[in-house]
């Protein structure tokens, strides 16, 4: 059952060909035989989901309307709230956090039936792009347990690699969901800025955050927008756009078909990589696409750009963690000033220091121009570069990563860890939609995947294509042999 | 302001360990003398590779305000008030309360020294 498609799950629940007890017994038997070794869950909902599940049980039974999400297991990443449960943003500083209410896309799912499997790992509040800065656990890549599953949501794209959710959310920042997408073997999408909401997410850099899902299959991460694309009132950068709705390849590329490619940008890529892009590109072309170059020069500076913008964001954002409301205060503290100084000291881990004292700096008296204004001129000439590249074709292909999953501690200093997302800022730079789908394996057997862009909007077109492109290759139906593990 | 060389150029900063302990005390992070002296190792790399943006012409270039396309700011709701979160379940998650409120050190004292 695990190897279904959630479209496959749903309907076979809906037939009455499996009950919803059925599913979530078959699913949390599955997390609590392979979590052990993989480590992508914080917290299982073994006890809610059963409740959940019963009660979707006695709606069918009832003959009561049945959500599009009807018996599809779904995991969290724990940046999300869900009411009622710890939400930690893999941070020691709210350990104790139990959310006083759903995000507004977890709030969809339940209301669509999706059955809630638990809260999966990441980075300290999504800073990261390893997991390895989770404050509680770490989670392996499945395809090889001494490798490092990608970040931040890395809990999220381990969980449905090894099939213990069908479909997970996670956010994705500067490369958050694309990254262990392409690492895991799996799809990741990062819709639009503003299409999903944010509400009761919480933020890392409010320019850039973005949620989305996780799946083997392109026509899952459709069936999942169709729920979670939405308009939302709590949320003001919220798209007003009528809700996310698939489209035809054919109907929509049939005719016309354009692949821009950033050649200049691709110069470096390791040949292993390289051969798998190319490869991919000629996928792209036996759909009718026609390959045409594009000048995305500019993203060369990507990581500096996002490195001021986004540490600037956080350092604002994070602010909000005093130890007077919510979270943990330190019990050392004995003055108001104190209560500040400790609980962060203590709640914090090591990279989210370093990187609120980075936008505090970019952000300090005298520096403001040189750095964060100077980056936000850059980053409006990125999204004019892309404007001028998306009046010459329909989709930007790029890789994913230079290469595929590291090992744990090789990337020991920050700047080689930031490096790891040359190739995915871009699209939270300029707000596109972008999706990473599973292209191959480098000859040692890590995954990679394949990256598409489109403009703003075109969410559904990007999701076309990536269905177009699975119909014809068969890299999302291998699946992890857990390395190092038992399977 | 923070010290800034004046000889170099306008984008060459000097991070000390001076100019650190001054940020942490601005964003309240504290930091161990251990910590300090790697954070300023990692720092300068960052600020070094940061500085590539100088080279980059942005002469009559207007910074990026709204990332969302067609609009030049953050679009707004209307100003409606409304219940959002009880207040029984805000509590829960504050470290500390008493009689409906959150609850922190003293703040004001007398000029006696005596806490209010």
């Amino acid at each position: 059952m695990h190897s279904l498609s959630a479209v496959e799950i749903r309907n076979r629940f809906v037939q009455g060909e499996v009950s919803a007890t059925e599913i979530a017994k078959h699913f949390l038997e599955r997390a609590q035989n392979i979590d052990p070794q993989v480590g992508a869950f914080l917290e299982l909902f073994e006890a809610p989901m059963l409740e959940q599940a019963d009660r979707l049980d006695a709606k069918r039974r009832g003959k009561e309307p049945l959500g599009c999400l009807s018996g599809v297991p779904i995991g969290i990443k724990d940046i999300l709230n869900i009411r009622g449960h710890i939400t930690t943003c893999g941070s020691k500083f709210l350990k104790n956090f139990v959310a006083p209410f759903d995000a507004t896309a977890v709030r969809r799912i339940r209301e669509e039936d999706g059955l809630l499997v638990g809260k999966t790992n990441l980075d300290e509040f999504a800073m990261g792009s390893s997991c390895e800065h989770s404050a509680y656990k770490t989670t392996r890549n499945p395809w090889d347990l001494k490798l490092v599953p990608g970040g931040s949501s890395g809990g999220s794209a381990a969980a449905v690699a090894a099939e213990m959710a069908t479909i997970t959310l996670g956010t994705d920042t500067g490369g958050s969901i694309r990254l262990p997408a392409s690492f895991c073997g799996i799809c990741g999408f990062k819709p639009t800025y503003g299409r999903v909401s944010r509400s009761g997410v919480v933020a890392l850099a409010s320019s850039f955050d973005q949620v989305g899902p996780f799946a083997y299959r392109c026509e899952d991460l459709e069936l999942i927008m169709q729920v979670i694309g939405a308009h939302c009132q709590k949320d003001s950068t919220s798209l007003p756009d009528p809700d996310f709705t698939p489209i035809s390849f054919a109907e929509r590329f049939g005719k016309s078909f354009r692949v821009g490619v950033p050649w200049q940008f691709l110069e470096g890529l390791p040949n292993e990589s390289r051969a798998i892009f190319d490869r991919s590109l000629s996928s792209m072309e036996a759909l009718g696409g026609e390959i045409v170059e594009v000048d995305l020069s500019l993203l060369s500076s990507s990581i500096a750009v996002y490195y001021i913008l986004m540490t600037a964001e956080t350092s604002t954002n994070l602010a909000r963690f005093d130890g007077i409301r919510y979270g943990v205060r330190s019990s050392q503290a004995t003055t108001l000033d104190e209560v500040y100084d400790r609980s962060r000291e203590e709640g914090f881990g090591d990279e989210v220091k370093r990187r609120i004292l980075l936008g505090t700096f970019v952000l300090s008296s005298g520096y403001q121009e040189a750095y964060y204004k100077k980056a936000q001129k850059v980053r409006q000439l990125i999204i004019n570069q892309f404007e001028t590249a998306f009046q010459r074709c329909d989709v930007v292909a790029a890789p994913v990563s230079t290469g595929g999953a590291f090992a744990f501690g090789a990337k020991k200093d920050p700047l080689s860890m930031y490096l790891e997302d040359i190739y995915t800022v871009g699209a939270n730079l300029a707000g596109l939609p972008a999706l990473s789908v599973p292209a191959g394996h480098l000859n040692d057997g890590r995954p990679i995947g394949f990256q598409l862009m489109a403009p703003q909007r075109h969410d559904a077109e990007v999701l076309a294509v990536g269905r177009a492109f699975q119909a014809i290759t068969n890299y999302h139906n291998e699946r992890p042999t857990m390395k190092g593990g038992i399977l | 302001m923070l010290a800034r060389s004046k000889k170099k150029s306008f984008y060459m900063t000097e991070v000390t360990e001076e100019n650190l302990t001054h940020l942490a005390k601005l964003c309240r992070i504290r930091c161990s003398d251990k910590e300090r002296n790697a954070l300023l190792k990692d720092f300068r790399q960052i600020v070094d590779y940061v500085e590539q943006l100088s080279k980059i012409d942005t002469e009559g270039v207007a910074p990026c305000s709204c990332v969302t396309r067609g609009h030049t700011q953050t679009p707004r709701r209307d100003d409606i008030c409304e219940n959002t979160l009880d207040r029984e379940l805000f509590l829960k998650g504050a470290p500390s309360f008493i009689a409906g409120l959150v609850r922190v050190p003293t703040i004001l004292k007398s000029k006696e020294g005596k806490e209010f």
